[in-house]
């Protein structure tokens, strides 16, 4: 096997997350205008890398259209100032888009075939709500490939929850109020402020500056989430209490080849190990971090307690703690989620992979004794993605 | 000022606050500007648009705990000045009370107790950049569309501190440069970069994170990182600066408006270390003097006229306009090289010219390849664009060449025959659908299409020397012009980026028929003794930009007197032949000046000209002006009477766009209007609210009554 070069977390950032509507944060604002201001907010905070040195401009967006289509990656790289010489490209693989992004632009740099890439994604689901324009094959259905329930999502973890009698509306709530309050301990805290940009947007109350998280509803209780109703079926279990959020955000890394950082003077924060993406069932594709997660322990020999910190996107509460149940883990487990997360922040489709990344890599900075982190999501049409990071 | 006349009534720009709890600087407000409206149609300050500033600067003054304040527009926009549309009418003690109240809301942002900061996002004129000034600091956006003082323009001065502030800011020399030198320069407006270095703003900032880069300044400025400019404005070479302004005053308005220097010296008593409550109240009796003088009532009336009347084309009849793919040019002298480079530059589809004389057609070539190689060298166009539109061009002697054709313009020598034949030749070539113009710049578009099996498709499309300086064209209707035909030329003039004004098929059409009456009355002036610049100098105190026989130097005594023949066979009456002008089109000289020598006349000139008999008084400076104008009266009032154009202020706009007449004259009517002149030959304003008819006389040649 040929010898890979090590691609290296230099930094990231990203914007507060909105919520998607009229009254959300950037209801007037374009989703191209949110990433390039990522793309200048890290640029500004690593003054000593030559705009033309960067080799690509990888995005990743869900609804590829309107403000986040044109190929957004080439679009926001002429937006965002860069030199015209710097490409850029779009990519999708859904809630695992910037993950995506963030592992071609790894691989491009491992092979050597790149150097330095921006790497990020983008969602404002309030210009695009979920499936927009969406024309999905009738085949679908009338070869029964999946199940009636597997393009709505929130149906796809009453699935779940089925399959698991075991998770029960009050673990998964518990599970969510425990979400709410890590994100509030961490925002107290200053976690966030390492990599979160705010942002001037416009409204009809003239410019704002926003630059805390929309979403979260801190001293979020047990009592308060029972009382909410269950949207995806009569009796379920699944509500917007224990669910991610509709959301607008944008979050961008900047990656490179470890060598190359010390020459241009970049620090190098983590390095990819390996990653691995898997298909799973559609009607149950809250699985998905857990093959996911299998494969990817097993292709590198470690072991869950090898792991010293775990950033699980949290689509649905069952979601996550049927990943913890799986690997013998506490549902309030120290390593998984030490910030919180999406139930309490709020998930931009294809922006939450480069959120789960800068989270680790904080933990792996302010953690001397951590070695290893892992992203994983789980990803609509059911599948799972897995991305092993080591500190450096 | 402002760019709104459309509303009748103010489009309230609200002051809108929000608040920022910075890490670094503590509570900052933010404030916006917004109409509501998106960006066509820029933030202004009227009463109470003022009204709503002030409640917003009280708001953030009455917080205890406010560190910084930024000021900034809607997107694109930071605002374009004061609201035009309070202007027209507004009396002296209006006027004072607008000035009044801009010093007392600006005064009270100035006065705040922490850093404020412009951040100056987009167009920013007039009162607007004055608001900016009054704040402590100043950033710019590297992509706003423009900034500029264009009061001068308008006849009056920055009265919201922009004579007392900019010195003090910017230094006297730029205060100079941007009140007065470049309103008096076709009212330029300064790029961004080129509004930094004049000192207008402290920092030039890249347009993509305009906003968060301008915050971060503020905060710099509030925990004093970054100190507050010292604000030391250079008086080095202010005499010689005064001096050289109202030089420049003069060669341009021939102290017809008081305006600019006025201006110069509010300027000069704030460069002197005037108190600045004193350089107040002097800004307000100025505009107190010249807002509701007529020629600033004037410019506000040509404003409305050149930007928004003649921009929407009410005349543009409903028809599709032919899809233009090739255009063609029939004659490639002077006047047709500089159409092909135009047409070429515009449309950027094939050009074919044409002319009898080869040589004539490599001329024509090089011009247009010469202007395409100058914007290559400027770095506007690139080499292999230019190449290409190079390549675009055939040059040639026949006709046939035009066919394919969708617009065919010609521009020969004024000859009704030539032109006749002209026509009937592409006939034979071109479609049916395309449109066969005319440049002719008096002949009768009728006659010159009465020959042709489809007299419809003939239209009059007269341009002005230098035809890539002066905007008007003169679209010209016959009885049997088609809607298509015309709509087309409108359509062209767009694309052409020009103004195109509706007129009759009458001879002279509007300009040439004016200037031609204009020049008659000054020519019997010279006839009655007085000298040529003695005449030049007596008429510019209108405030004409040149003299009638300067001009005549441009438009070339040949042209000139073709059109006074064609004038006088058509009105015998009013449009008398003078033997002078013949005799100076015949002997070969470039005009009555020799340029070399100034403005001098040739002594071949002056020996020749033939004054009158004895007994003829010679005009005072006063009775020359005034006979010019009641000359030029008289023909307008025959003009609106025949239907030539659909109202007096279409004659306006001609005089305005085609002849470089001061839009503080609004033309000519508006000033006769004013003056009273109109009311006291004709009993009736020339002005009127409604468009009639233009008419579309059957025969070529009217008939005097």
């Amino acid at each position: 096997m040929v010898q890979l070069r090590d691609a290296v977390y230099v930094d990231g950032v990203r914007l507060p997350i909105g919520r998607a509507g009229d009254n959300g944060y950037y209801a007037a604002t374009r989703a191209d205008d949110m990433v390039v201001r990522t793309i200048r907010a890290l640029l500004d905070r690593n003054p000593q890398l030559d705009p033309a040195a960067i080799d690509d401009n990888v995005w990743a967006a869900t609804t590829q259209q309107g403000d986040q289509g044109l190929t957004i990656g080439r679009t926001t790289a002429i937006l965002a100032g860069l030199p015209k010489s710097v490409p850029g490209y779009a990519v999708d693989r859904m809630c695992a888009g910037s993950v995506t992004s963030i592992t071609n632009a790894a691989n491009a740099i491992r092979v050597g075939a790149q150097t330095v890439v921006l790497a990020g994604g983008v969602e404002h689901m309030g210009h695009h709500p979920l499936a927009e324009g969406a024309d999905p094959n009738p085949r679908f259905l009338a070869e029964k490939l999946v199940d009636t329930s597997a393009l709505v999502m929130g149906a796809t973890a009453e699935n779940l929850h089925d399959e698991l009698p075991g998770i029960s509306r009050e673990r998964a709530d518990a599970y969510a109020v425990q979400s709410q309050e890590r994100v509030a301990k961490a925002r107290a805290e200053g976690v966030f402020d390492s990599h979160v940009v705010r942002m001037g947007v416009w409204s009809e109350a003239g410019w704002r500056v926003v630059t805390d998280d929309e979403h979260p509803r801190p001293g979020t209780t047990l009592e308060a989430l029972a009382g909410l109703p269950t949207p995806f079926r009569p009796g379920g279990r699944v509500t917007a209490g224990n669910a991610a959020g509709l959301n607008d955000g944008a979050g961008c890394v900047l990656l490179a080849d470890r060598d190359t950082t010390a020459q241009l003077g970049l620090p190098a924060r983590m390095r990819l190990v390996d990653y691995t993406f898997v298909g799973v069932e559609p009607e149950t594709m809250g699985y998905g971090p857990i093959p996911a997660t299998q494969r990817l322990l097993a292709k590198t020999g470690l072991l869950i307690d090898d792991l010293d910190v775990i950033e699980m996107n949290e689509a649905f509460a069952v979601q996550c703690v049927a990943f913890l149940d799986y690997f013998g883990l506490p549902t309030d487990s120290p390593k998984v989620n030490p910030y919180g997360g999406a139930i309490a922040m709020g998930h931009p489709l294809a922006m939450s992979g480069a959120r789960l990344t800068q989270q680790l890599a904080h933990y792996l900075q302010t953690h001397d004794e951590a070695r290893y982190g892992l992203v994983t999501l789980c990803v609509g049409l059911g599948m799972g993605a897995a991305v092993l990071w080591e500190r450096i | 000022m402002g760019a709104d006349l459309n509303v009748a009534s103010e489009l309230v720009t609200s002051c809108k606050v929000t608040y920022l709890d910075s890490r670094e600087a503590g509570r900052l407000a933010i404030l916006t500007l917004d109409n509501g409206a998106d960006h066509r149609k820029p933030n202004t300050f009227g009463e109470r648009s003022l009204a709503s500033l002030r409640a917003a600067v009280e708001e953030v003054a009455a917080q205890a705990d406010v560190k910084g304040l930024l000021l900034t527009g809607k997107p694109f926009v930071f605002a374009a000045g004061a609201d035009l549309g309070a202007f027209e009418g507004m009396d002296e003690a209006g006027a004072r009370e607008a000035a009044r109240r801009g010093h007392d809301v600006f005064g009270r942002l100035r006065d705040l107790a922490f850093p404020t900061l412009a951040a100056i996002n987009g167009v920013c004129m007039g009162g607007a950049l004055e608001l900016a000034l009054h704040c402590d600091y100043r950033t710019l956006s590297a992509s706003a569309a423009g900034v500029a003082f264009p009061e001068v323009f308008l006849s009056i001065v920055p009265a919201w501190g922009g004579t007392q502030l900019t010195p003090a800011i910017a230094g006297a020399v730029n205060a100079l440069t941007v009140i007065v030198g470049n309103p008096l320069s076709n009212n330029r407006v300064l790029r961004a970069e080129q509004a930094a270095q004049l000192g207008l703003a402290d920092r030039l900032l890249p347009a993509t994170d305009f906003f968060e880069a301008s915050l971060a300044t503020l905060e710099s400025l509030v925990t004093g990182q970054l100190p507050l400019p010292a604000r030391d404005p250079s008086t080095d070479g202010l005499d010689e600066a005064l001096a050289t302004a109202r030089r420049a005053a003069d060669d341009r308005v021939h102290g017809a408006t008081r305006a600019p220097y006025v201006a110069i010296d509010l300027i000069e008593f704030a460069a002197r270390g005037g108190d600045l409550a004193e350089g107040l109240r002097r800004e307000t009796e100025a505009l107190a003097e010249l807002l509701p003088a007529r020629q600033a009532q004037a410019a506000v009336y040509s404003f409305g006229l050149t930007q928004q009347r003649v921009k929407r084309q009410p005349w543009r009849p409903a028809a599709a306009p032919r899809r233009i793919t090739k255009v063609g040019i029939v004659g490639a002298g002077l006047m047709g090289a500089q159409l092909g480079a135009l047409f070429l530059q515009r449309f950027e589809v094939p050009l074919v010219l044409t002319d009898i004389d080869a040589g004539v057609l490599e001329q024509a070539r090089r011009h247009i390849d010469g202007e395409l190689d100058q914007r290559v060298a400027k770095g506007r166009l690139r080499p292999g664009k230019a190449d290409h539109l190079k390549s675009l061009v055939t040059t040639s002697t026949d006709v046939a060449d035009h066919a394919g054709a969708d617009f065919v313009l010609e521009a020969v020598a004024e000859d009704l025959g030539v032109k006749q034949r002209i026509f009937g030749d592409l006939e034979a070539v071109v479609d049916a659908g395309c449109i066969l113009a005319t440049n002719t710049s008096g002949l009768s578009v009728t006659a010159m299409a009465a020959g042709l099996t489809l007299p419809d498709r003939v239209v009059g499309f007269h341009f002005f020397n230098p035809v890539a300086i002066l905007p008007l064209v003169e679209v010209v209707r016959t009885q049997a012009t088609s809607d298509e035909a015309l709509a087309t030329a409108f359509a062209a003039a767009t694309t052409l980026r020009k103004s195109a004004v509706p007129c009759a098929d009458t001879p002279g059409f509007v300009v040439n028929r004016l200037l031609t009456r204009f020049m008659g009355a000054c020519g019997q002036a010279v006839n009655h003794g007085s000298g040529f610049a003695e005449v030049d100098d007596a008429t510019k105190e209108l405030g004409l930009p040149m003299g009638p026989f300067e001009l005549l130097g441009l438009v070339g005594p040949v042209v000139a007197a073709h059109v006074a023949r064609t004038l006088h066979e058509a009105y015998p009456d009013r449009f008398a032949l003078d033997d002078n002008f013949q005799m100076l089109a015949s002997s070969g000289l470039p005009g009555v000046y020799d340029w070399s020598k100034g403005l001098v006349p040739y002594r071949e000139v002056t020996e020749r000209w033939r004054v009158s008999d004895v007994g003829v008084q010679r005009m005072t400076a006063a009775e020359i002006r005034e006979a010019a104008v009641e000359a030029v009266a008289d023909e307008i009032v025959v003009m609106l009477d025949e239907g030539v154009v659909a109202d007096a202020r279409d004659i306006d706009t001609c005089l305005l766009l085609g002849a470089g007449w001061p839009f503080f004259l609004g033309g000519i009517c508006k000033y006769l209007d004013q003056t009273g002149v109109s009311q006291k030959r004709f009993g009736r304003a020339l002005i009127g609210a409604t468009d009639r008819a233009i008419a579309r006389p059957e025969t070529s040649l009217p008939v005097e009554p």
